[in-house]
């Protein structure tokens, strides 16, 4: 009967193993290691960043800020109420000074008897009882016209005459600038 | 061809685990490591490269809160509510008809037009103009007694007088007028408080229209 001698080939592979096994439990403690190292490295360079303190300090300046939240909330609703009159002035037109430039250009003898205004167009009607004053004031109106100063332009829609009193009545209508 | 099918024991699974225990926890630690190292240290390092831009901008939002703490501290509260007094005058908030009927008063006697009769067109009394850029307005029918030269006097005054108005339409002759004005009012869009937006102070053309403005209140 031959001898059967399993011993040499156990021990080897048992050998084997426990080095695969060393390995295994290495790389466990590398990894453990190296990932703690990460994780302080990563802490260190978090701690020494700027950013914490400056957060507090910008917390602290909105709490301090607060406290004046009336006085920004004013400054906003001055704003609003100022940029909302400038649109409305803007675009008001200031009937008043339309008329001004017209009685200045008015000779003496000149009487307004009605003026209308709807949107953008005047409609007004003098009497006299000179031609040569309604003639004048025509001829002003045109010059200012030409001028763009008081209108874009000017239509006489009527001319008469009141025999009874002896006026003489002028009808206007001008496209305001 | 039909799939074999493949059982294994709960004993040779029991069996497999005692002979590679001690391969498993090592294992396992190598693993969990790496999935930490994926879930909690690269986020953490990406984060880190932001740092120095969060701060930066961080110091920047600092710059304007101190800029808006010493503007505030700068701007006496007597003169800001003065200001605000004055421009809510000529806008005001909501429909002021006693601003109105005083704006009309004081516009008649500075011109020397004597006051008829008036009507309001109120309009819906509950409805509040949702549009921001929209400029609500109440109708007025007004009728005034005086010469050609005091009516033009009282459009005049009223355009100087506090609430801002808007001649429509206006019809006059040699004693009477008939105006079509519209006194405007603008509320307050709701808005929350930003500190770290600068805040603007009053820029020249707005200084000289609160000049303009300020006398036609009074």
């Amino acid at each position: 009967m031959n001898d059967i001698n399993l011993l040499p080939e156990k021990q080897a592979s048992n050998q084997r193993t426990r080095r695969i096994l060393r390995i295994f439990k290495g790389s466990a403690i590398i990894s453990l290691g190296l990932l703690a190292l990460c994780a302080l490295v990563v802490f260190i360079v978090k701690l020494s960043s700027p950013l914490p303190a400056l957060q507090n300090q910008e917390n602290a300046l909105i709490l301090e800020l607060d406290k004046s939240k009336e006085k920004t909330a004013k400054f906003f609703l001055l704003h609003n109420r100022l940029l909302n009159i400038q649109k409305i002035l803007s675009m008001r037109e200031d009937y008043s000074v339309t008329m001004q430039e017209v009685f200045k250009r008015m000779p003496e003898g000149i009487f307004v008897d009605s003026l209308s205004v709807t949107k953008s167009e005047i409609l007004f009607t003098v009497s006299s009882t000179s031609l040569f004053s309604l003639d004048v004031f025509i001829n002003n109106l045109v010059d200012a016209t030409v001028k763009k100063e008081v209108f874009q332009k000017i239509t006489l829609k009527n001319l008469s005459l009141d025999q009874r009193t002896g006026k003489y009545f002028l009808s206007l209508e001008g496209v305001v600038l | 061809m039909t799939p074999q099918k493949i059982t294994i024991e709960q004993s040779t699974l029991k069996i497999l685990y005692v002979k590679y225990k001690s391969f498993l926890i090592p294992l396992g630690i190598v693993l969990t490591c790496i999935l930490l190292f994926f879930i909690i240290i690269v986020p953490q390092i990406t984060e880190l490269f932001s740092t120095d831009a969060r701060a930066q901008a961080t110091r920047e939002k600092i710059a304007i809160l101190r800029e808006n703490m010493r503007f505030l501290s700068t701007v006496p509260s007597d003169v800001q509510d003065s200001n605000v007094i004055i421009a809510t005058a000529a806008l005001p908030l909501e429909k002021d008809y006693a601003g109105i009927i005083r704006a009309i008063s004081v516009a008649s006697v500075k011109s020397g037009a004597e006051i008829d009769d008036f009507s309001f067109s109120v309009g819906n009394i509950a409805e509040e103009s949702k549009d921001a850029n929209s400029n609500p307005a109440i109708n007025l029918e007004l009728n005034i007694k005086g010469s050609v030269d005091v009516e033009r006097r009282f459009l005049e005054q009223l355009y100087q007088t506090a609430p801002l108005s808007k001649i429509n339409s206006f019809e006059i002759n040699a004693e009477t007028g008939t105006l079509t004005i519209l006194f405007y009012y603008k509320a307050v869009p709701a808005v929350k408080v930003d500190y770290k937006k600068p805040i603007q102070p009053l820029s020249k053309s707005e200084t000289a229209l609160l000049d303009k403005i300020s006398p036609w209140g009074f």
